[in-house]
């Protein structure tokens, strides 16, 4: 494993500002330290995994823990065997969006986006249109868990949002916030 | 390939629960031993606290080895449609370290019980199963679990479990205190007339053998422990054979061959070590202790004129049998913080169903589950629960310590078709053929499992569950972390690989000492019985080849 984390990067000035995001709104964001996805898959797999953990009135949701940061740096790792499912997954997605609706998943209202997702997780998409996508959106909703939920570590996580999230203490908090990796 | 210059008399190959335990058997009598393990000494720094790289999630590799892409295996499915395993899913993983498994094991620390040594005299023959006894009875390896329990060292009470099997000697530490939701559940399982206890675990309730107490980690299994105060190999015998000056551990060193010569005799076997280069290493005995699915393997692969189709293979037994542990149980969610998170979780059990129900054969044990981090809870939910989106988030933040399960490994019916083989179409990284599943469990698995997934929703419900529900095992594949049976000891050399001790039939210096030699899995975790049995085979081994140590 790299033992280059997210304050390097920082530090190093290539990370320019985080990224804030509301589903259905438009996208403001600055370039970041990102490796595998483009600016524009980015923003779809953004909007993406927002819709699998929401922001809400209490606690940030997968943009603000920076799940897809998480997911592009271990798509040149570890999980570097899903790398082309998440190209083509995204490239897919883009393509049912715009010739169904003339937009991008990202501009998309949210409720349009919940409903395109749910489509995707049970396969009612037409077959020739995109074959099995719930595949790829299965994909892409285990690596937003893993993102949110995992050790800050990989790149997600940020500020161990889903951690307090829980109100884990104790033995647990001390261990699972030093991790040793 | 290199010829290593100095013979020894026992070359072990692997570093786990059977083969560590052989490996000081052996050393501490005066035999020289190598041990060649192909994964590497484990610290516990670079591998600890992380949900995602850890030995029970494999989300981003497995800690403990081993490399997927070095080492893959297929699958076969009944068309004959082979496919390539090359990431933690439907692996198999049994870890690839010194000490094996015992090192990221929750670490519970069970002795079979009696019927578990004679099922088929318990409940007769089983269409479609190889159910049968073993070629030794619970009296026969009392006295080695003892020696695993006091060498290695378990914390328990028997005296709380009336199905508990009999015993001369006490554990040697005490058992450990019940946590929250083990209170709970112990008062409810009273209450039903049932008999709860404390889970014996290979782990130092107190300091014990030169090892400090648990400091009550609560991310206990699938990670090594911070202070060492969880017993495997690796901490124990492993450092033991070391300090007798008899051993050494060769780590990073994959053996591909054991080979036989044309007297049917063990002579040699074949490895490649940490640079790639391969070695041969002749011994006068050898033991291979790699786990079911990569001894198996190992036998296959090592053809020779006496045994063209594998060692020990004439018969076509090894390989078969696979067996591992469908998991069972149910989960209750409960309107208040049941779980504190205190140690790994796992705390009380009972024994009332591991034998003698109504209608099905065998049982298993039922016991509270180790702590689920954050992760692993996100697929935790009851039927018809929203898998993501608001919902699955709010369902997260409020239940995180709400949800008790109640688990446990059913004992499987061994499967004469669920088998090891090795592909003719994948090689790994060294260009040795790979293992291939195929076959499946026998259909009363899934039948057993609704048994007791039955009785773990009973209990969930008497202890004040708001909501249960049932999650059922026992389809598939067999195998995993519990992996056993393939190369089953017993008394007819037609039925079975090795006689009673281990001693692969018809090739007098080779042994197996593994889950492999297991007849049957039983319904509990079975690292104290491969333990036991390295002591049984290593006690054999040692008290038969005294004339080659001077050799």
């Amino acid at each position: 494993m790299s033992n280059y984390t997210r304050r390097d990067f920082a530090k190093t000035g290539l990370l320019a500002a985080g990224v804030l995001f509301f589903p259905g709104c438009t996208i403001k964001e600055e370039d970041a330290s990102y490796y595998f996805f483009s600016k524009e898959e980015r923003r779809c797999v953004i909007a993406f995994c927002e819709q699998i953990i929401p922001r809400d009135e209490q606690y940030g949701g997968a943009t603000d823990a920076e799940v897809v940061y998480y997911i592009d740096r271990q798509l040149l790792g570890p999980l570097k065997d899903n790398a082309t499912a998440y190209r083509k997954g995204v490239k897919s997605l883009q393509a049912y969006c715009f010739s169904s609706y003339g937009k991008f998943f990202e501009e998309l209202n949210s409720e349009l986006q919940i409903d395109i997702m749910k489509k995707m997780e049970r396969n009612k998409i037409d077959k020739k249109i995109w074959n099995k996508p719930s595949n790829f959106f299965k994909l892409v909703y285990d690596n937003t868990m893993q993102g949110f939920y995992g050790s800050p570590i990989h790149g997600g996580n940020q500020n161990h949002m889903s951690f307090n999230m829980l109100k884990i203490d104790g033995m647990l908090k001390v261990r699972l916030e030093s991790p040793s990796n | 390939m290199m010829t290593n210059k100095k013979h020894i008399n026992a070359v072990v190959i692997g570093s786990g629960a059977g083969g560590g335990v052989v490996t000081k058997e052996l050393a501490s009598k005066g035999y020289s031993v190598i041990v060649l393990e192909r994964g590497n000494w484990i610290g516990y720094g670079k591998h600890a606290n992380d949900e995602l790289w850890d030995q029970r999630t494999q989300v981003l590799g497995a800690t403990f080895g081993p490399d997927f892409k070095k080492n893959p295996r297929t699958k076969v499915d009944t068309k004959g449609k082979e496919t390539l395993l090359d990431s933690g899913r439907g692996y198999g993983n049994v870890a690839a370290c010194v000490g094996s498994g015992t090192v990221s094991y929750g670490a519970m620390g069970w002795r079979f019980m009696e019927e578990d040594f004679k099922m088929k005299s318990t409940y007769g023959s089983v269409e479609g199963s190889t159910l049968d006894d073993w070629p030794i009875s619970y009296h026969d390896l009392e006295p080695y679990y003892e020696k695993a329990e006091w060498e290695i060292g378990v914390s328990g009470d028997d005296s709380k479990n009336p199905f508990a099997p009999p015993r001369k000697k006490p554990q040697p530490m005490p058992a450990f205190e019940n946590n929250k939701e083990g209170k709970v559940l112990s008062a409810a399982a009273e209450k039903m007339g049932w008999h709860p206890f404390s889970i014996p675990m290979l782990r130092n309730s107190i300091p014990f053998n030169g090892i400090s107490a648990c400091m009550r980690n609560s991310i206990c299994v699938g990670n090594a422990c911070p202070i060492s105060a969880k017993n495997g190999t690796h901490n124990t015998v492993i450092p033991k054979a070391i300090e007798t000056g008899n051993c050494e551990v060769k780590t990073g060193c994959f053996v591909s061959e054991v080979v036989i010569d044309e007297q049917g005799k063990a002579k040699a076997v074949k490895y490649f070590d940490r640079y790639g280069r391969e070695n041969i290493q002749t011994a006068d005995i050898v033991v291979v202790s790699a786990s079911a699915t990569e001894t198996a393997r190992l036998l296959l692969n090592s053809k020779s004129r006496l045994f063209p189709n594998g060692a020990g293979n004439n018969n076509d037994w090894v390989g078969r049998n696979l067996q591992g542990h469908a998991y069972t149980g149910a989960f209750g969610l409960f309107d208040y913080d049941i779980l504190d998170h205190k140690g790994n979780g796992a705390t009380m059990a009972i024994c009332d169903f591991n034998h003698h129900n109504d209608g099905i054969i065998g049982g298993g044990l039922l016991a509270n589950e180790f702590n689920r981090l954050p992760y692993q809870f996100t697929h935790i939910r009851p039927p018809g629960a929203s898998k993501w989106g608001k919902e699955h988030k709010e369902f997260q933040r409020v239940n995180f310590k709400r949800i008790s399960q109640f688990v446990g490994p059913i004992q499987e019916m061994p499967n004469f078709e669920s088998r090891v083989t090795v592909s003719p179409n994948v090689k790994d990284h060294w260009g040795i053929p790979v293992v291939q599943f195929s076959g499946g469990r026998h259909p009363l698995d899934r039948e057993h499992c609704k048994f007791l997934s039955e009785k773990a929703e009973m209990l969930l419900k008497e202890a004040g569950a708001i909501k249960t529900w049932q999650h059922l095992g026992g389809k598939g594949q067999g195998g995993g972390h519990h992996q056993a049976g393939t190369a089953r000891m017993g008394n007819d050399k037609k039925t079975s690989v090795t006689n009673k001790y281990g001693q692969v039939h018809d090739i007098d210096n080779l042994f197996i000492a593994d889950g492999s030699l297991i007849p049957n899995n039983g319904g509990f975790n079975p690292s104290l019985t491969i333990m036991a049995l390295g002591y049984w085979v290593g006690e054999h081994i040692s008290e038969n080849f005294k004339h080659v140590i001077k050799s």
